[in-house]
């Protein structure tokens, strides 16, 4: 399951990178730095990026997450660092979901 | 065909507002607790409690897919309740903030998302002229409407970028279940405190609404608009 949250991840980072022309994020990896020191994003595009994975996971497994929970706000390790980070996430959330 | 998602649609000014934009050719996504009073081919109803999240985010979520996108969210629904501060029920208070401020924060968040891939859209909450009136024995309902207020400033200016404007419109008095309640002495020193002493209309508030969907408002964002001249 991880690995196909992770191509889901990466395909949004791809989208998400050519639509708001950001650079870094054509090839994205599980190491690929997204949000703090050495980030690709910034507050505004992390915001941005959180909705059209929300989008993207309604599409793909027709499930209704709000992504940006307490949970995700209150880890010591933020869930948006590495593209990694996020995908293990994501995977969590959707557990949680189901 | 443009969108328009009003909450609060099976009664008084919501069901008016829903009534008005259906016959301009707007398709309407509308929403109260109970069931729909509106038949029409291009009126879409949603049982739901403002405050719920989870069905708020289903809502807002098909009518974004079926309809292409939403143009225009009025956050119409809200509660109101003349109590005493000292007699005012702690489950009062709170359904009262649970209606008016957090199925606002809740609608506001969630269209505010689909808008952004649009890069446009215009929100418009309800505030009241209870706030700057200071209405003895509405602080509550006041207090939530104040918090509605600094949503839309706030909100405004963190979804400007994407083109999104939000504005809220604080209506008069309109005859409506909503003020039933209160006294006519009451109703008539407070219209003494405008400066147009009348009851509002439906009219009134419309104008105002579409004043900031206009295609030309697109720079007017973070307003909260009295009508009667009060504030
Ligand atoms: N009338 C006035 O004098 C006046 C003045 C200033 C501002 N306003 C504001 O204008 C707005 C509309 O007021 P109104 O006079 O039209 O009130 P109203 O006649 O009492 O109607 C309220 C509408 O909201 C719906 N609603 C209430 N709580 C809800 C909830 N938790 N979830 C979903 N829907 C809910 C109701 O339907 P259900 O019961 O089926 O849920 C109804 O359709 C409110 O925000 C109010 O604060 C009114």
């Amino acid at each position: 399951m991880l690995e196909q949250v992770e191509e889901l991840v990466f395909e949004t980072l791809r989208e998400f990178g050519a639509n708001e022309n950001i650079t870094g994020l054509d090839n994205p990896t599980v190491e690929t730095f997204l949000y703090g020191d050495g980030g690709v994003l910034d507050s505004l595009a992390l915001v941005s990026l959180i909705s059209d994975l929300e989008m993207k996971l309604e599409e793909r497994f027709g499930v209704q997450l709000t992504l940006a929970d307490e949970r995700a706000m209150s880890r010591k390790q933020s869930p948006f660092r590495t593209a990694g980070a996020l995908a293990e996430f994501v995977r969590e959330a959707l557990v949680s979901y189901s | 065909m443009k969108t328009i998602l009003i909450t609060g649609t099976r009664k008084g000014i919501g069901k008016a507002l829903a009534e008005h934009y259906l016959g301009g050719g707007w398709a309407v996504y509308g929403c109260s607790r109970g069931k729909a009073s509106i038949e029409h081919g291009n009126y879409h109803h949603f049982c739901l409690d403002v405050s719920d999240e989870e069905a708020v985010v289903a809502m807002v979520r098909s009518a974004a897919r079926e309809s292409g996108g939403i143009d225009a969210l009025l956050n119409n629904a809200g509660i109101a309740s003349m109590n005493h501060f000292l007699l005012t029920p702690y489950p009062t208070a709170r359904s009262i903030f649970e209606t008016n401020v957090f199925g606002s924060f809740l609608f506001c968040r969630e269209v505010a998302k689909t808008m952004r891939r649009l890069k446009t859209g215009r929100i418009v909450n309800f505030a009241t002229v209870a706030t700057p009136l200071r209405l003895e024995g509405e602080a509550m309902y006041a207090a939530s409407k104040a918090a509605v207020e600094s949503i839309t400033r706030i909100l405004a200016r963190e979804v400007g970028e994407w083109g999104i404007t939000v504005n809220a419109v604080g209506p008069t008095p309109v005859a409506t279940d909503l003020i039933r309640g209160v006294s006519s002495e009451k109703m008539e020193a407070l219209l003494d405190r405008q400066a147009i002493r009348r009851m509002g209309t439906v009219e009134d508030i419309l104008n105002v609404i579409d004043f900031f969907l206009d295609k030309r408002s697109a720079f007017v964002t973070g307003q909260v608009v009295y009508l009667g001249g009060v504030g």
